[in-house]
């Protein structure tokens, strides 16, 4: 996670200047959706604005205003992760047929492509459990922090979301398995 | 590393450039910042004005002026090329010589634009770095090129409050985003957030819409409705947390809503904001 230690005497426009496009990488990482992690920035931001002279003085004032993007992600109106997934789901699959396959497309990127649609069916914490590992590189234990959670149910999470993104060898052996049965 | 961490960071970080411009973004933040700040009843304004896109732009392109993860112990600040009274170097500078400069700074009564000025004049896009070189030059008993100007308090364009309240409103009835790209599409427009605002509008108004909101974001917004309020009263996450344990709660999310549902009913919280 980042950092942006303390800095008193930094305004909001300044901090929002050297971090906002940090952030909306983030949260675009974290949703899945560059419109909702418009929304939730937005949002987050300008309540970050409202009650900026309390939030620079603390610790990480970036650490802190990411926190606040991961909560609001986590409790964003409820419902949007199932129309997220159809909607996500849906044009991506247009974005492929719209480029008539993947021949132009290194094979990374079309993998790469393929996973973040899977990722798109993960339930949020799970998929913030994996952007918290994999992309902001944090520690289970920094995780569990984050989600107030223990780091087991973290590691569980984790596991969870990989079965079911297909990246784990103990699903592989199963679809195997299933196959050959 | 294994195979899958790869492929995860692979794919997240293939698909982070689908973040939207921050320039229109923070526009948005200010606007949304003003009516919260109205809501909250704060007048303070801290050299806060609206900053052009271009700056905005422009700053996403300079080091950065806060540290970062790797940072050290100075903050590096640079500025654009050196014009005829332009600071001649890109000092670093350390964390208390810019807290002193920037104190120095504002104490003189120069403002944000003000410093918008001075960046011109000394050809630098850092808006930061002029506030601390100003503040600098104030503290060696040096004048500056122009006279303070304290910041103007914004005034809200009524276009933008009405907007903004529109939006609100349809959130508030339990639309989402997936109704405004349905009404942009019923209603031939090309951009879903202007069918928010015009749906919002008609609720103001008493009208219905063509659709209707699903009953689960129904329920979703007034959650979030609850969720507004506990923060609108000065409460933040920390909060929510603790209240989460005094009411034994399973996260601090439940805390919110619980606390604000108390709070739109009237009652106060066992804690202060």
């Amino acid at each position: 996670m980042g950092g942006g230690g303390r800095l008193r005497g930094v305004t909001f426009e300044e901090f929002a200047m050297a971090r906002l496009p940090s952030l909306l990488r983030y949260a675009v990482v974290l949703t899945g959706d560059r419109h909702l992690a418009q929304d939730i920035v937005q949002e987050v931001l300008a309540r970050a604005h409202v009650r900026w002279r309390r939030i620079s003085e603390a610790e990480s004032p970036e650490a802190y205003v990411r926190r606040m993007v991961l909560n609001e992600y986590l409790s964003w109106r409820r419902t949007w992760a199932a129309r997220h997934v159809h909607v996500a789901g849906e044009r991506l699959v247009e974005l492929d047929d719209a480029r008539g396959g993947v021949d132009d497309h290194a094979q990374g990127v079309v993998d790469a492509d393929a996973l973040w649609r899977r990722l798109a069916t993960l339930p949020r914490k799970q998929r913030a459990v994996l952007v918290l590992r994999y992309y902001e590189q944090l520690e289970d234990e920094q995780i569990a922090d984050l989600l107030n959670c223990s780091p087991s149910t973290v590691r569980s999470q984790a596991s969870k979301a990989l079965r079911k993104l297909r990246l784990s060898s103990e699903r592989q052996e199963r679809v195997h398995a299933e196959e050959k049965s | 590393m294994t195979d899958h961490d790869e492929q995860l960071r692979e794919a997240f970080e293939t698909h982070e450039t689908l973040a939207p411009d921050p320039a229109s973004v923070y526009a948005r933040v200010l606007e949304l910042s003003r009516t919260y700040k109205r809501r909250r009843r704060t007048a303070q304004v801290a050299g806060t004005a609206v900053l052009g896109a271009g700056l905005i732009a422009g700053a996403i392109h300079l080091p950065s002026m806060l540290p970062g993860p790797s940072g050290g112990g100075g903050v590096a600040l640079s500025v654009g090329a050196p014009g005829a009274a332009a600071p001649s170097v890109a000092p670093s500078y350390s964390e208390a010589d810019l807290n002193k400069d920037w104190a120095a700074y504002f104490a003189a009564g120069y403002g944000y634009n003000d410093a918008v000025q001075l960046a011109a004049l000394w050809n630098s896009q850092n808006i930061g770095f002029v506030k601390a070189e100003a503040g600098r030059r104030l503290l060696a008993g040096e004048t500056l090129p122009i006279t303070p100007h304290a910041d103007p308090t914004p005034t809200p364009d009524p276009n933008e409050s009405a907007e903004a309240a529109a939006v609100q409103a349809f959130f508030n009835a339990g639309y989402v985003w997936d109704d405004a790209v349905q009404l942009a599409t019923l209603w031939h427009l090309d951009d879903p957030s202007r069918a928010k605002v015009d749906a919002g509008k008609m609720l103001e108004s008493g009208q219905t819409l063509p659709i209707q909101p699903k009953p689960d974001n129904v329920a979703a917004a007034k959650e979030a409705a609850a969720v507004g309020k506990f923060f609108d009263a000065g409460y933040d996450y920390n909060d929510a947390v603790r209240l989460a344990a005094l009411w034994h709660l399973k996260d601090a999310y439940a805390a919110k809503v619980a606390g604000g549902q108390k709070l739109l009913a009237g009652q106060t919280l066992p804690i202060n904001p």
